[in-house]
């Protein structure tokens, strides 16, 4: 029978509940948008990403097994280090929008995609 | 060499984020400062609130990386830490979607009602840009690539 302490509730379940759902929301409101900018849809990786996060944090405390497994390592530490890595993508986009003239936001977006999901998978594996 | 190694792990990725986050957000308030105001209220909202996502990121996750490094290059054990502390960190965490969240949604009104400011002022005032819904607004009138 698990037994949940009240910290449990503030720290973990309360939070990731409420992620759960504003990021469901986000997504719901991206798929309806006609017109998916690249900044939008940077919005909506990084909502993927807490997704991923909140869910294995959830799954850890309502599964204490869940803990040990291999599984469980990798689906909480990758988010961490992607929205880490992400958000700094983020703002270098803005800033080469802002700077360049002939940038290409959708070719930015595509190769730092790839190349933050490879340095992600470096330092979780490490 | 291991902690060194274990530094740069968990220390690496966070500070030198914030670094180049911090950078880019300098460098591109510079030239936002030197676009004319008509044709740029709605890419400053825009670009301002893509700054804060980056900034929410680290700063939800970023205290989860000091926390662990502390605790490994110490070595202390997780269970001899102040529990009010890690609960915090973690509870912070945990809220990062959320914050994001709170920020989109603010950017969309935020968006939407200068979009309208904008649209009364162009007509003189008139309509008041009647029959346009939110998205639709939001969709012509953000930036065209970003």
């Amino acid at each position: 029978m698990l037994t949940l302490e009240t910290s449990d509730y503030f720290d973990t379940i309360i939070p990731t509940c409420l992620t759960i759902l504003t990021c469901t929301w986000l997504l719901m409101t991206y798929f309806r948008l006609q017109r998916k900018t690249v900044g939008m849809s940077m919005i909506m990786v990084l909502a993927l990403s807490d997704i991923i996060y909140a869910i294995t944090a959830l799954a850890g405390t309502l599964f204490p097994q869940f803990l040990l497994s291999r599984a469980f390592l990798v689906l909480f530490f990758y988010p961490t280090y992607f929205s880490i890595f992400f958000a700094s993508v983020m703002s270098m986009l803005v800033y080469q929008s802002l700077k360049n003239k002939d940038f290409e936001p959708k070719k930015f977006f595509a190769i730092s995609l790839v190349l933050t999901f490879i340095l992600s998978s470096v330092f979780v594996w490490t | 060499m291991s902690q060194l190694l274990f530094g740069i792990i968990l220390f690496g990725p966070p500070s030198l984020s914030l670094i180049l986050t911090t950078i880019c957000y300098q460098l591109s308030a510079n030239v936002l400062k030197s676009l004319p105001h008509a044709e740029s209220e709605l890419t400053k909202i825009y670009i301002k609130n893509l700054q804060f996502y980056s900034f929410a990121q680290l700063l939800t996750f970023g205290p989860l990386f000091l926390y662990r490094f502390v605790l490994g290059i110490l070595e202390i054990d997780e269970e001899d830490i102040n529990s009010t502390l890690s609960s915090c960190i973690e509870a912070l965490a945990n809220l990062s979607g959320f914050i994001n969240a709170i920020i989109f949604f603010f950017q969309r009104r935020s968006a939407v009602k200068s979009s309208k400011t904008s649209f009364m002022t162009s007509s003189n005032g008139g309509g008041g840009g009647g029959g346009m819904s939110m998205d639709s607004e939001l969709d012509t009138t953000l930036m065209n690539d970003l």
